[in-house]
């Protein structure tokens, strides 16, 4: 798809697409038509991080007729070459292109949206880049390693009016929809409590200083992360690192957290109250939380615990004063059992409908809408892990401002909101 | 602290074990809410920046000064904000470390530092939203030293107050490139300040230069929504 100028495609991120006569300002060539779409009305598209996470995002993506893959980005050249081979495989040419730094993919300046799969501490300054030069966002989560990175992002996604979709997948499978719409309808009348379980994390070695692989740029690796030797910790295991990740707990703050706040309406705020107790590895190269135990208030009262696995079964459990609901990845459950033949009235509430979340993505684009799980909403899903993160480590009962986004009861936990970057990475 | 403990980070180094770094930073944590029993701790962590400890212990030593530091520590942090090896960990701390004596160590090593170790104190201004390093980043928007503009630029976005936005009104008929979106990016952060603050015309008249046919697709579109945002903000 070619980029529109200011005065279509511009005012449409400006006004909303609901406040305007939407075939009408995009072209019709965008909306995607029957049959095949011609490669210079897709979505242009590049990737950035594609490793593990990123090379399903891309094979993802690339199943998508209406898009076209452009570039490709990592600082491990072994995966941006494997990452072209798959997009030239695809189209069978030899033209996506291949980058070290993010700012020259984003800079190219025929591209629509980038899809994002870094390691945490790499995930706020290229989303604000791309968000600064007008590029929707498809991004893994967690949302942000910091609760200030986290703001920023959100801020920038609202002042460029960027069409952002966090990979939180969940989202978009339809036992989770179900089980938070039955929650959110009063099946289990007035809900009390949540319990959210997520995976339990492990400790390791101490490794040595080692030769960096050929072709990865360490530098480049750790942006704006203190600097280290590396120590054999790249691909995957950097989440078991502070500096770049918060383990488990944040890991998956974006699938069952982020659940949880959307059975109980508290997608676009955070806790009142959080403290907890985590067991954190006493050596050795990795440094979150093995085990960890949350406990949160919310202002309308509901109290959520979020614990490892081995504390709490994995998933999302909401207790109400008629019920119960438990949800996992491919489990839906209620007590009593017949709430899940209930039915959801027309006049009830209704949640956002998707089955298939990149796709959601790419409509969004062409209508401007907000996509299932949007910048804000990821913020609050991630704040709550993070949050936590910082209860944890100053072992304290904190009180948090949802709306200020600041501790009202302790300095160091304020402290911790954020982190210098090494020089020269700023947000 | 015990000496013996100290003594273990004086010589630690990554690869090593970290258990003795562990023992300190649960004393820390156990210390939070007893000042005096921090600023001891701060003391003795204070001894280590100045040892000939290995930058592994020292880089461990200002992330815990970043959570417990006093003004106490500024001196030895600002010290260090010129090193190749010590100014980004001098920061780490630095910039957590709430107070005028760390405002001042930062403002005071723009002209003492150059290259990255400038750049990360220029960041440092910003993220603290510094409005009495306004002028002096103000005078960076001009630098030859691209990626040192750009910081200036972005540091005076996140102070916003009235003095980055004429600096910043000011540069965005100077400037090109790389830096001039920066500029502009930080002038729109500018008019989405004075919109919050309810002050509407100023940021209206904000918005309204940056939709000119000569700024980029980006900002012209974010300058309609602030003009959208500013008429139905409260």
């Amino acid at each position: 798809m070619k980029r529109v100028d200011i005065d279509r495609r511009g005012f449409l991120k400006a006004a909303g697409a609901a406040a305007v006569g939407l075939p009408y300002l995009v072209r019709s060539s965008a909306l995607g038509g029957a049959g095949s779409v011609a490669p210079s009305n897709r979505i242009s598209m590049g990737s950035i991080g594609v490793g593990g996470m990123g090379t399903g995002d891309l094979h993802g993506f690339l199943s998508k007729q209406e898009v076209q893959v452009l570039a490709v980005c990592d600082v491990d050249s072994g995966k941006r070459e494997s990452a072209k081979n798959i997009v030239d495989k695809k189209y069978g040419n030899t033209d996506c292109a291949t980058y070290l730094d993010f700012r020259e993919l984003i800079g190219r300046g025929d591209l629509d949206a980038v899809a994002l799969a870094l390691p945490d501490h790499w995930h706020s300054i290229p989303a604000i880049a791309a968000c600064r030069a007008g590029l929707d966002v498809h991004a893994q989560k967690p949302f942000a390693r910091t609760i200030r990175e986290g703001r920023a992002m959100c801020r920038a996604v609202e002042r460029y009016g960027i069409v952002w979709q966090t990979g939180s997948q969940q989202r978009s499978e339809g036992n989770f929809h179900r089980a938070c719409e039955l929650v959110r309808n009063g099946r289990i009348g007035k809900v009390s409590r949540v319990e959210v379980g997520l995976p339990t994390g492990g400790g390791s070695g101490n490794n040595p200083v080692q030769p960096v692989p050929e072709g990865v740029d360490w530098d480049w690796w750790l942006g704006p992360a203190p600097w280290v030797p590396y120590r054999g910790v790249l691909h995957w295991n950097w989440r078991w690192m502070m500096d770049y990740s918060g383990g488990q707990l944040t890991d998956w703050a974006g699938h069952h957290i982020d659940i949880a706040h959307w059975g109980i309406d508290t997608e676009r705020t955070g806790p009142v109250e959080i403290e907890g107790r985590g067991e954190y590895p006493k050596d050795g190269i990795y440094d979150v939380p093995m085990t960890y135990k949350l406990t949160c208030k919310y202002a309308n009262g509901i109290e959520m615990t979020v614990a490892n696995n081995k504390q709490i079964p994995q998933g999302t459990k909401w207790y109400g004063d008629k019920g119960e609901i438990y949800v996992r990845r491919g489990h839906l459950e209620s007590k009593p059992a017949n709430i899940l033949n209930e039915v959801i009235g027309v006049d009830e509430t209704h949640l956002y409908k998707s089955r298939d979340h990149k796709q959601n993505f790419l409509d969004c684009i062409k209508s401007r809408k907000d996509p299932i799980a949007p910048a804000e909403i990821a913020h609050r899903s991630i704040s709550v892990a993070l949050l936590g993160e910082i209860a944890m480590l100053t072992e304290a009962k904190l009180k948090w401002d949802p709306e200020k986004e600041v501790f009202e009861n302790n300095d160091a936990a304020n402290r911790m909101l954020g982190r210098a970057m090494r020089a020269p990475w700023h947000l | 602290m015990e000496q013996q403990l100290l003594d273990k980070v004086k010589t630690y180094d990554w690869g090593q074990s970290r258990a003795a770094l562990t023992e300190i930073t649960e004393l820390i944590k156990k210390s939070h809410g007893n000042k005096a029993e921090t600023a001891a701790i701060e003391k003795d962590l204070l001894s280590v920046l100045t040892s000939d400890a290995k930058r592994a212990g020292k880089q461990f030593v200002c992330r815990q000064l970043s959570i417990i530091g006093t003004d106490a520590s500024v001196p030895t942090l600002a010290g260090m904000l010129g090193g190749e090896e010590t100014s980004d960990m001098a920061r780490y701390a630095l910039e957590r470390i709430p107070g005028a004596a760390a405002d001042a160590a930062l403002l005071g090593a723009l002209s003492k530092t150059g290259g990255k170790a400038k750049v990360g104190v220029v960041n440092s201004l910003g993220q603290r939203g510094q409005a009495s390093a306004g002028e002096a980043l103000a005078g960076l928007l001009g630098n030859s030293d691209e990626t040192l503009a750009t910081a200036a630029a972005a540091a005076l976005g996140q102070i916003a107050d009235d003095n980055a936005g004429k600096a910043l009104a000011k540069a965005k008929d100077t400037t090109k490139g790389k830096v001039r979106l920066r500029v502009l990016d930080s002038y729109l952060l500018c008019a989405d300040k004075l919109t919050a603050a309810g002050k509407k015309a100023e940021a209206l008249e904000i918005y309204k230069a940056l939709q000119g046919k000569d700024m980029p697709k980006p900002i012209r579109t974010a300058a309609l929504r602030g003009v959208l945002g500013a008429a139905t903000s409260k």
